[in-house]
C-alpha cells in the first residue's frame, strides 16, 4: 500500500506540467493543420467540383446574368481538406489560421464572384471567364476559328450540328 | 463446417456461399427461430440484426440477421423477407438474448413487430414521436420532422417495497447524457433499467439520403468522440470490399497505425476515467498526462488530435514522413516506460484492489449469451479479437497475442486494457519497422450497385461491425452500424444485479460506454439546436432553465 503510494508520489513529481498556456502563450499550429479555407477569385473557374466532394455540403453555385457567385458558409465547414484535393485550379488554399471564433456568422463567410461569359450566339451567359481563358490556352493552334467555337454555348453548338452550317 | 452444412440444408434449401468467409441463407419468416437454434447449436455469435427497404424494389422489407463463428472465421448473413403490410416475425430473444435491443430497434426505426419480445419498449426514438413513423423507412424524408406526440413514457415500474434511483439524464462521472434506473432493495441492486439514445442524431439515414461514398468517411468518423477514426475506417474497407477495391499496402499500414494510437489513448483515458470514479485523482490526472503526447503525436501527424480526417475509400489522404516515424518511437517508448510504472502503481494499491475486486463480475457463460466483445468479453475469458478473428488493414502482416483473464470483474478489465496498452505499443513498434514505401491512396471507379460486404474492426471498446449495402445513386442503399458498446450494454444489467449503489456507477464505468457510438442514428432535424429526443418532463424544465 505505502509503496504504491511512493511510486505515485515519484512517478507525479519526475514529470513538469503537461498542459500548454495557451491562450496566453500562442502556439504554433502543426504542419499538416487544416484551418480556414482561403479561395482565390482570379484562379476558380467555376466548375464545381468542391460542391460535390464537400462533406458539410456548404458550397453553393447560383448563376445570375453575367456572374456566377460561389458561396461558402464556412461556419459549418468540418476542416477536411477535401475542397482543396478537389479543385482542379488550386484556387483553395488551407491556411493554418485556426482561432476563428466571432459573434458574427458573416464573418465566416466567403463569396466570390466570377464573371460569366455570354454565348457569342444566344446570348445567354455559359462559362466563366476563367474557364473560357484556360480553354482557350490549352489549345494546340490558337485560331480564330477555334477561339470562336469556344465562345458557343453548348446548346447553340448542338443545335448547328444537327442543322448544319456555320455562321461563320 | 462442411458437416454444418448439410445440417443447414434441412432447414433451407436456398444457400449461397459467397466466399469461404461468407455465407448467406435465405429463409421463411416461419423458420427463424429453428435457423436461429441451429446456429446458436453450432456455436455462432450473434451480431447484429438490421432490416432493408426494398418496398419501392419488390415490396418487401429484409430483414439480415449477422451471425458468425469465430473458430472457423466465418460469417453467416441470414436474410428473411417479410411483407411491409403486415410487418410481423417471432422473436428470436429466446434463443439469443443479445438480440434484444436490436429487435427493438428494428421495430422503432422500420415498425417490424417482434412476436414474443420481452420488452417491446421503444429503445432508439424519442417519447414524443409519433406512432407509425419509421424513419429508416426510404419513404420517410431524412430532413422532414414530424410533430411532437405528448405519449405516457414507458419506464420500468419497480415492485412493491423497490426503490428507484435515478443516475441522469446527464451521467455524472462520464459526462454525458443517459438514464440509468436502478431498482434496488436496501443497499443492493436488484433490477436495473436504461433509457438512452438522447445523443442519436441520425446519422445512417443522412447517409443513405444526402451523401455520397467519399463524403461519408467524414460523418462516419464523427460518431464517436474517442474512437472516430474506427468507424471511418470499417466504412472505408467495407465500400472497398463491396466495390472490389484493393488499397496499398502502405494505406493499410497507416490506417493499422491509428488504430493502435487510438487504443492507446482511449485505453490510457479509461483508466484516468475508472480512477477518477473511485476518488484516486492523482493516477486519473497522471494517466491522462501520459496519454498526451500520442495526442501531440496525430495532432503532427495528420493535423488534428481527435478526428484525424485522413480515411477516404481508396486509401488515406496523408502520408507519413520518415520524421513523424522516428518521434513516434520516441514518444511510444516513453509512454512503454511510464505505462509500466502506472501498472506497478495499480496493481500494488490495496484501495484500488478492494474497489475493483468481485464488482461487477460478468461470467464466462453470460459473457458468451450476451455476445459482448473488446476488453469486456476478453476478461470474462472469451478469446475474441477482430484483429485475428477476421484479420484487415495491415494485421495479417503483424504479430500480437490477446490477453485473457478469467475472473470477469472491474480489476480484470483493468488488468487487460493495461496489458492492451502494452502490446498496442509493441504493434505500433512492429508498424515502423515494417511499413513500406508506396502510394497512400488509389483512384476509385464507380461502384457497383446492389453489392453489399461486412466489415470488422476492432475498437478500443470491442468489436465494431459495419455493414454497406451498395446502392445506385452514388451513396449506400443501407449503411448499418453496431458499434461495441451496443452490445456491452445489454450485459450490464447482469453485471449490476446484486452489487451495491455505491459500485454502480464504476461498473457502468468499466464497460468503457460510448454513448455516442452507441446512438448513432435517427431522423431529427438537425438544424434544431435542441434535440428532440428530450422528452421527459423534468428534463424539458432543465433545457428552460438553461
Amino acid at each position: 500500500m505505502f509503496k504504491s503510494k511512493i511510486k505515485a508520489l515519484l512517478l507525479s513529481s519526475r514529470q513538469k506540467k503537461i498542459t500548454r498556456p495557451y491562450p496566453f502563450v500562442p502556439v504554433t499550429p502543426p504542419e499538416n493543420l487544416r484551418g480556414r479555407l482561403e479561395v482565390d477569385a482570379n484562379k476558380c473557374i467555376g466548375c464545381g467540383s468542391c460542391v460535390r466532394t464537400c462533406p458539410s455540403r456548404l458550397i453553393k453555385i447560383e448563376n445570375t446574368e453575367d456572374e456566377r457567385t460561389v458561396m461558402f458558409t464556412a461556419g459549418r465547414c468540418i476542416y477536411c481538406g477535401r475542397c482543396a484535393q478537389s479543385c482542379p485550379e488550386k484556387a483553395i488554399h488551407i491556411t493554418h489560421e485556426f482561432e476563428l471564433a466571432t459573434d458574427n456568422k458573416k464573418d465566416l463567410e466567403i463569396i466570390i464572384k466570377i464573371k460569366m461569359v455570354q454565348c457569342t450566339v444566344c446570348g445567354k451567359p455559359f462559362t466563366s471567364l476563367n474557364m473560357l481563358n484556360k480553354q482557350i490556352e490549352r489549345l494546340k493552334d490558337k485560331t480564330e476559328e477555334d477561339i470562336n467555337k469556344l465562345k458557343i454555348c453548348p446548346e447553340c453548338k448542338r443545335k448547328m450540328q444537327t442543322g448544319g452550317g456555320s455562321p461563320f | 463446417m462442411e458437416n454444418f452444412k448439410e445440417t443447414l440444408v434441412y432447414i433451407s434449401s436456398n444457400i449461397e456461399t459467397i466466399d469461404e468467409k461468407n455465407i448467406v441463407i435465405r429463409t421463411e419468416p416461419s423458420q427463424i427461430k429453428e435457423v436461429a437454434k441451429l446456429l446458436e447449436i453450432q456455436g455462432a455469435r450473434f451480431i447484429h440484426l438490421t432490416a432493408i427497404d426494398f418496398i419501392s424494389q419488390k415490396n418487401k422489407i429484409e430483414l439480415n440477421y449477422f451471425f458468425s463463428i469465430l473458430q472457423d472465421n466465418l460469417n453467416i448473413i441470414v436474410k428473411v423477407e417479410i411483407d411491409p403490410l403486415t410487418p410481423s416475425i417471432s422473436s428470436i430473444s429466446e434463443i439469443t438474448p443479445a438480440v434484444i435491443w436490436s429487435e427493438r430497434e428494428c421495430n422503432d426505426l422500420f415498425g417490424i413487430k417482434f412476436e414474443g419480445h420481452p420488452d417491446p419498449r421503444r429503445l432508439v426514438l424519442s417519447d414524443d414521436w409519433p406512432e407509425g413513423i419509421h424513419p429508416l423507412r426510404k419513404n420517410f424524408q431524412y430532413n422532414i420532422s414530424p410533430p411532437e406526440v405528448k405519449q405516457p413514457v414507458a419506464l420500468k415500474k419497480p415492485e412493491e417495497g423497490k426503490t428507484v434511483i435515478p443516475i441522469g439524464p446527464f451521467y455524472p462521472s462520464l459526462e454525458e447524457p443517459a438514464y440509468f434506473r436502478l431498482i434496488v432493495d436496501g443497499e443492493e441492486i436488484v433490477d436495473f433499467d436504461y433509457r438512452g439514445f438522447y445523443v442519436h442524431r441520425g446519422i445512417e439515414k443522412l447517409a443513405e439520403s444526402a451523401l455520397n461514398y467519399q463524403q461519408i468517411p467524414f460523418l462516419a468518423e464523427r460518431i464517436c468522440g474517442i474512437c472516430g477514426f474506427v468507424h471511418s475506417c470499417a466504412y472505408c474497407q467495407a465500400v472497398e470490399k463491396a466495390g472490389g477495391i484493393e488499397i496499398p499496402v502502405r494505406a493499410k499500414f497507416i490506417r493499422s497505425m491509428f488504430l493502435e494510437l487510438e487504443r492507446l489513448h482511449s485505453h490510457l483515458l479509461w483508466i484516468g476515467l475508472a480512477a477518477h470514479i473511485v476518488g484516486f485523482d492523482t493516477l486519473f490526472m497522471q494517466a491522462w498526462r501520459i496519454r498526451e503526447p500520442v495526442m501531440y503525436l496525430c495532432e503532427m501527424i495528420t493535423g488534428n488530435r481527435k478526428t484525424y480526417g485522413i480515411n477516404i475509400v481508396g486509401g488515406v489522404t496523408i502520408n507519413v514522413l520518415p520524421q513523424h516515424l522516428k518521434d513516434m518511437e520516441g514518444i511510444i517508448s516513453q509512454i512503454e516506460k511510464e505505462v509500466i510504472q502506472l501498472r506497478e502503481i495499480i496493481l500494488d494499491d490495496e484501495v484500488i484492489q478492494l474497489r475493483f475486486k468481485n464488482v461487477g463480475v460478468l461470467t464466462q457463460n453470460d459473457a458468451k449469451k450476451y455476445c459482448v466483445c473488446g476488453p469486456v468479453a476478453r476478461a470474462s475469458g472469451v478469446n475474441i479479437d477482430m484483429r485475428i478473428n477476421f484479420p484487415y488493414a495491415a494485421y495479417p502482416m503483424l504479430s500480437f497475442r490477446v490477453p485473457l483473464n478469467k475472473s470477469g470483474d472491474v480489476w480484470a478489465r483493468t488488468i487487460i486494457r493495461l496489458e492492451e496498452i502494452l502490446i498496442s505499443i509493441s504493434i505500433l513498434k512492429q508498424i515502423i519497422e515494417n511499413i513500406p514505401e508506396g502510394p497512400t491512396s488509389i483512384k476509385i471507379s464507380k461502384i457497383e450497385p446492389w453489392k453489399e460486404a461486412i466489415s470488422y474492426i476492432e475498437a478500443p471498446r470491442g468489436q465494431l461491425f459495419h455493414y454497406v449495402m451498395t446502392g445506385p445513386d452514388g451513396r449506400p442503399y443501407r449503411w448499418s452500424v453496431r458499434a461495441p458498446s451496443y452490445q456491452n450494454y445489454q450485459a450490464l444489467a447482469i453485471m449490476l444485479k446484486g452489487a451495491s449503489i455505491a459500485d454502480a456507477p464504476l461498473i457502468i464505468g468499466s464497460i468503457d460506454p460510448c454513448f455516442s457510438c452507441t446512438e448513432r442514428y435517427e431522423a431529427i432535424d438537425i438544424r434544431k439546436k435542441i434535440p428532440r429526443v428530450y422528452s421527459v418532463e423534468e428534463l424539458k424544465r432543465c433545457l428552460k432553465a438553461r
